[in-house]
């Protein structure tokens, strides 16, 4: 790969930094610590940029390289990902409602939520990263948008699960 | 397409509106630290280029951009003057040329055409000439694919309709929306109708897309008061003042 191809990167880091920091904050456990992982897993993405083999977009290959760097500054490693996911998703003091309403939800529905309305990813990137079927995010997530609306008191929950 | 939320409804912004701003992380990207990191494992420290577009080609294009047929019934886009596409979508059209298409597309040319707004939510169409002087498509959350050769029918007048549709969903299956989308290959004017196994028909809105692409564009959602046998659809048809000009069957009942 070329130039090109570091512009790529560079430009997902600047675009989606704070998504990244956010998301990996949660693994990791704090700020500093997510924002040291970050740095370095768009290292290894720009060192490792020959391996992407654009069966993807380049964003979801960022985003598993990076969790897996986050998983590696945790103990217990061989946990499976969503098992590792710190529930923690954001300051419950920052929007305590929010905050009771995802401790409703089971582990894999909070990190798929996190992946979505948070870090941004699409249904094809959540499949890519979680290694899950499209369908199975999906699903995941009308059961997650369901329990949240009903939670935070939103009347509008869809009942048909888009694609 | 990260970046690009698919299906926004009210209560998806919402959740992730409050999401974002309640995960408040005081950021301050470094670039240059991270190239320097990247020194040790193999990458030269350089100062990155920005990624350049493919002007010439574009350039040649423009300069052969013609004005839509007059009196094209539905919407009407000039290719070059709509929103370049979000940066997520080029990046699928790269993906769709790593598959070692014949005629690949120009991804930095992909432009955003419509946003087609359904019952099951929107659906973005992003278009991307290919160097061959077709085109290639993506409609967010539903499917993509490359029309590179403008075939016309057994007649070798009429104009091709290509469409993709997901099935009628049955038994436990979750009930995801069922969209028939397409595209026609060609500038001859006409209304496209949707024909049911009831003997109706139902117009379905074109978007016409000028030069270099010069086809036409749709997006269905079919209600659920056609899912049901004896009343499904079972082709489209594109008609203008003569007639018939292009169909095609489809069918969206459940496979067994």
């Amino acid at each position: 790969m070329t130039v090109d191809s570091i512009s790529a990167i560079e430009d997902v880091y600047r675009r989606r930094h704070r998504a990244f920091t956010a998301a990996i904050g949660t693994i990791v456990g704090s700020r500093d610590a997510a924002s040291d992982v970050v740095q370095e897993a768009f290292a290894r993405a720009l060192a490792s940029r020959t391996d992407f083999r654009g069966d993807g977009p380049l964003e979801a290959w960022i985003w598993r390289i990076a969790i897996r760097t986050a998983l590696e500054r945790r103990p217990g490693t061989d946990v499976p990902l969503e098992d590792a996911f710190d529930p923690q998703l954001i300051e419950p003091e920052r929007d305590p409602a929010l905050a009771a309403a995802l401790q409703k939800l089971p582990t894999r529905r909070r990190f798929v939520v996190f992946l979505r309305y948070v870090a941004d990813l699409s249904y094809a990137d959540i499949s890519r990263v979680c290694g899950i079927s499209e369908g199975t995010v999906a699903a995941t997530l009308h059961q997650a948008r369901a329990v949240l609306a009903d939670e935070l008191g939103y009347n509008n929950a869809r009942s048909q699960v888009e694609v | 397409m990260s970046g690009s939320v698919h299906h926004l409804t009210a209560l998806d912004a919402t959740l992730s509106e409050r999401l974002f701003a309640a995960a408040d992380i005081d950021c301050r990207p470094d670039w240059d630290d991270v190239q320097t990191r990247a020194e040790p494992l193999g990458l030269p420290h350089r100062r990155t280029r920005r990624r350049s577009y493919v002007a010439a080609i574009a350039a040649v294009l423009a300069a052969s951009i013609v004005a839509p047929a007059v009196g094209l019934p539905g919407a009407v886009v000039d290719f070059f003057r709509a929103e370049p596409a979000a940066e997520t979508v080029v990046l699928d059209f790269v993906g769709m040329n790593q598959r070692g298409p014949q005629d690949p597309s120009l991804p930095d040319q992909a432009r955003h055409v419509r946003t087609f707004e359904l019952p099951s939510g929107a659906y973005t169409l992003s278009i991307a000439p290919t160097a061959g002087g077709g085109y290639c498509w993506a409609i967010s959350g539903f499917s993509n694919g490359c029309q590179t050769i403008r075939s016309t029918d057994s007649t070798g007048r009429g104009p091709v309709i290509g469409v993709t549709y997901t099935e009628i969903p049955t038994g436990s299956v979750r009930q995801e929306p069922v969209i028939i989308a397409g595209n026609i290959a060609s500038t001859a004017s006409g209304t496209l109708s949707l024909t049911f196994e009831d003997g109706s028909s139902q117009a379905v809105p074109l978007v016409w897309v000028s030069e270099p692409i010069a086809a036409a564009f749709f997006v269905y959602e079919l209600p659920r008061e056609r899912w049901s046998a004896g009343s499904r659809p079972i082709g489209l048809e594109l008609r203008d003042t003569g007639g018939i000009v292009a169909h095609t069957k489809i069918s969206v009942a459940p496979q067994p």
